[in-house]
């Protein structure tokens, strides 16, 4: 390999993140010296950001790809490993050897049907958990952007009115902000501060935007159409299930109702039997939140 | 991940929408072994190492399909990049 074929190789490698301690100091300190090198990563960069713009809305989560790798390395263990239409090729052909199927491939008949029906059974399943994480990190990402002053309000209002008035005609949906019901004489926990319209996948969302004491909560919404609740631990109330599960630090509760997807995110640490009380305790529908 | 970005207005909204088409056409044009090369790298982000694993190949063949399908696609999407290019600075004037 001549030096520009290696410097070329180092670039794919740079930017695909798989160098590591002194090979990527090395490169790093290269390319603060050679401008072909920085020119052509400038080039590979660009190129890289186009495909990454062009991804679509739901992608596997982490966790769900470390278990299809995960899964394949059993796989690869326990024997050779085959790609699935290789499997059913290799059943098709055998099945046409054997003379007791030849007038009709029964047994390639009943693995494609087995492979349906499985595939029928499991990819909405998989959908669902993806659309469902992807929900739960985008609303992660925009509470993060928030915090960090990256997505600043473009409203800042304390009343859910005047909030719900400002959104009529920017989100492709009818989102109403509801007037807290607080008990007489009480101060409600928590403050609306104020909302803004964000990009979610090829349409917009709603952030909403929530003070408690020195705590920050995001409420992102979106239509039930790109979104989706579920996973977590479930904790049915008024006949919805809340979806709460704990990640990056932060605590997520998603729920579905009249065609919205929520998602509420927040660093308060607590249980999420008592996450509604934290909000509702000065409300004169607390009684509606049982801790079990 | 998906990230939120800030609103856009219609004619970027429109802009980027013709890119990720032609992307997606430029991705589809691919021969297999490439495209699948492609969706596990950009889109998945898998290392290397675990797209060896899933098509069960090197991870220098990995590689080597990598840089030649990323040629391609830097050919084919040459009229796409002076289009966006062009497109975002008339959205910026």
């Amino acid at each position: 390999m001549n030096t520009g074929d290696e410097h070329s190789y180092n670039i794919s490698l740079y930017l695909d993140n798989e160098l590591r301690d002194q090979e990527l100091e090395d490169f790093r300190a290269h390319l603060a010296d050679c401008a072909d090198c920085k020119s052509q990563l400038e080039e590979e960069q660009a190129l890289a950001d186009l495909l990454h713009r062009s991804r679509p809305l739901y992608r596997a989560s982490a966790e769900l790809r470390a278990r299809v790798v995960a899964a394949q390395q059993v796989s690869v263990s326990g024997h050779t490993p085959e790609r699935l239409h290789g499997r059913v090729l290799r059943l098709l052909k055998q099945s046409r050897g054997a003379s007791e199927f030849r007038a009709f491939p029964w047994r390639a008949v009943a693995t494609i049907a087995f492979v349906f029906v499985l595939g029928m059974v499991f990819v909405p399943t998989i959908a669902r958990h993806a659309r469902a994480a992807s929900y739960v990190d985008t609303a992660l990402s925009t509470h993060r952007s928030y915090l960090d002053g990256k997505l600043p309000l473009e409203i800042n209002s304390e009343s859910p009115e005047e909030v719900t008035a400002w959104f009529a005609g920017k989100v492709p949906f009818d989102f109403r902000l509801p007037t807290s019901r607080l008990l007489a004489s009480d101060q409600p926990a928590y403050q609306q501060v104020g909302a803004r319209v964000v990009n979610y996948g090829d349409s917009y969302a709603a952030l909403v935007s929530f003070a408690m004491k020195n705590d920050r909560i995001s409420l992102l919404v979106a239509s039930s159409k790109s979104a989706e609740a579920y996973g977590g631990e479930e904790i049915i109330s008024r006949g919805l299930t809340f979806h709460y599960q704990t990640k990056a630090g932060f605590n997520v509760i998603t729920w579905t109702t009249h065609g919205l997807t929520y998602a509420l995110v927040s660093e308060l640490h607590t249980s999420a039997s008592r996450s509604c009380l934290v909000c509702h305790q000065n409300m004169a529908d607390k009684g509606e939140f049982h801790e079990p | 991940m998906d990230i939120a970005e800030t609103a856009k207005d219609p004619y970027a909204f429109y802009v980027s929408k013709v890119e990720h088409q032609q992307v997606r056409e430029a991705i589809q044009q691919l021969p297999a072994d490439f495209r699948e090369v492609i969706l596990l790298r950009e889109f998945e982000e898998l290392s290397y190492q675990e797209i060896a694993t899933i098509l069960d190949c090197p991870a220098g063949t990995v590689m080597s399909r990598l840089a030649r399908a990323r040629n391609k696609l830097r050919t084919s999407l040459s009229t796409a990049f002076k289009t966006s290019n062009f497109a975002r600075k008339e959205v910026m004037e």
